[in-house]
């Protein structure tokens, strides 16, 4: 692993081998969180055939913001080269009351590349009464193949204005869960079986009224998990089967767990 | 042209809508959507997925690459069997339309809302007005599927389309934020330029909330079958500079009924195929 250019309050310490002959890398935010006006970057390519699994060292606390300040921002972009296999699983986010922030995600997938990858959203702090009491949060991703958008996601949230709590969006449930396992060059049929093997897991973990599961086939290349939950405590162990069945279809190699108690 | 609109945006339109509930079926069924909730759950639903729909309606109709903005609609539709119908439709909607005017006006592979709006330039309905027929017509159908789902008459379904009015207006028009967001998805991806438009209609672009001249209807349907023709890698310039006035991608927040979607194929006995 190579490291271009680093600086607080993001870094990265080091690259720790993995059993799959690839690296861990641990994205660690040193302040603990994000605050009004941070600008955090974060560009990663991925060679060809290398493997890669990132995760984070926490969550991602989204910090109150003071009313005059501005908003804070997370830019992540991530180049996955033919044959590369990039497992992103970071920690959820949290925004905090009073909080604005920005988060862009782009990835670009090569021919052959392999993308594994969570995101969780948390309502905020649930134990202060802080449940969707953040002030605006805008998350933008892409996912694009070289011959084709697959995933193109353009969320505003903002609760005092738009309420999540309607059924046309969270409903009564108040985290947000998903899993995108996409494989460039991946037949359609094979998209479909991996869609009916996740499809029953999902069915599983599923408890209309405390946690939904459902899997969909993407445009092309991959398959999308999507989870809500009134908990963040049901997501991680849906999430990991996921994965794990993901790997092993895709590559026919077994995940292996980042260094960390979910 | 009223009697053009009123004609494509009949909900009765055999295009398959009746088919189709786009995971409200799933929602009755396991969330909770009662016949006192559907008006507010609808009226939601239009800010958000509507407002993105109707994007599309109005990008097609401006003349962006219809196959790039498909493709950039399927993207944006993570649940299989939404985004299929909305597909179906659009093929159906297109053979439609091309057997009425007797000629290829619209590609056979398009979602409904990219097709939907390169009919309504193709026959000079202004781009506001077809943009609020389109939603229109979509939330009549789901008020349909709520009809078939649930205990609401006949005249309390119309009432629920009559009180949507306003809804479906300021989802025709609005941003809902996407402006202040910067988020702008084609702005990063190089798109073929728009040359038959540019070529035939010398220094104009289309402009929202006009009316198209005949000849320049006839162009851009045509020009948007020639852009899709062509070799994508032989983009040259990016379309916003063709259309300075294109609408940014507006943002859409729909979990549960997307969720509700991709749980429909679990459900015991089904209605609907979506």
């Amino acid at each position: 692993m190579l490291i271009d250019e680093q600086q607080a309050p993001w870094a990265v310490i080091r690259a720790f081998p993995g059993e799959d002959g690839g690296v861990l890398v641990h994205l660690n935010n040193v302040s603990g969180g994000v605050v009004a006006g941070d600008r955090l970057a974060l560009n990663m390519s991925l060679g060809e055939g290398s493997i890669a699994q990132v995760t984070t060292t926490g969550a991602t606390r989204l910090y109150r913001h003071r009313v005059d300040s501005q908003e804070s921002t997370q830019t992540i972009e991530l180049n996955v080269a033919e044959g590369a296999l990039l497992e992103y699983l970071p920690d959820a986010i949290i925004p905090f009351a009073g909080s604005r922030h920005r988060q862009s995600t782009s990835i670009t997938l090569a021919e052959g590349a392999i993308l594994m990858w969570w995101d969780i959203l948390a309502p905020g702090r649930q134990a202060m009464g802080e449940t969707f009491a953040y002030e605006r949060l805008r998350i933008r991703t892409e996912v694009r193949s070289p011959n084709r958008p697959l995933l193109l996601e353009n969320l505003v949230l903002e609760p005092a204005l738009r309420p999540l709590t309607s059924l046309a969006r969270l409903g009564g449930y108040t985290h947000r869960a998903n899993f995108y396992a996409c494989k460039v060059g991946m037949p359609s049929r094979m998209c479909r079986e991996l869609e009916g093997n996740l499809s029953e897991i999902c069915s599983e973990a599923s408890r209309p009224g405390v946690t939904i599961w459902g899997a969909t086939t993407l445009v092309a290349d991959g398959v999308a998990v999507q989870g809500l939950s009134v908990s963040g405590r049901e997501l991680p162990a849906t999430l990991t089967a996921c994965w794990k069945l993901a790997r092993r279809f895709l590559t026919g190699t077994e995940a292996v767990p980042p260094r960390k108690v979910y | 042209m009223l009697l053009e609109l009123l004609h494509l945006a009949d909900s009765a339109l055999p295009v398959g809508a009746t088919a189709h509930s786009f995971g409200v079926e799933t929602l009755v069924e396991q969330e909770n959507l009662l016949p006192e909730t559907v008006e507010t759950f609808l009226c939601d639903y239009l800010s958000e997925a509507g407002a993105m729909e109707a994007s599309f309606v109005r990008r097609a109709w401006q003349g962006e690459c219809s196959r790039l903005l498909s493709d950039e609609f399927g993207a944006r539709r993570p649940a299989r069997e939404s985004r299929d119908a909305a597909l179906k439709m659009g093929r159906r909607f297109a053979l439609l339309v091309n057997a009425i005017l007797g000629e290829s006006a619209i590609p056979d592979n398009l979602y409904y809302p990219v097709a939907f709006g390169l009919a309504a330039a193709r026959l000079q309905i202004p781009e506001d007005a077809a943009a609020v027929a389109y939603l229109r017509q979509s939330i009549a159908g789901l008020v349909s599927a709520c009809q078939r789902l649930m205990p609401i008459g006949q005249v309390e379904a119309s009432c629920i389309v009559w009180n949507l009015r306003t809804a479906v207006a300021a989802a025709a028009v609005t941003q809902n934020g996407a402006a202040a967001s910067g988020a702008d998805f084609s702005a990063r991806a190089a798109r073929p330029a728009a040359p038959a438009i540019t070529a035939t209609t010398p220094g104009s672009v289309v402009r929202p909330g006009r009316a198209l001249s005949p000849e320049s209807a006839r162009a851009a349907t045509r020009g948007a079958r020639e852009i899709c023709n062509s070799n994508p890698s032989r983009a040259a310039r990016p379309v916003r500079a063709l259309f300075p006035e294109r609408i940014r991608e507006v943002a859409c927040f729909t979990p549960l009924p997307e969720l509700a979607s991709a749980r429909h194929g679990l459900l015991e006995t089904r209605l609907f195929i979506s």
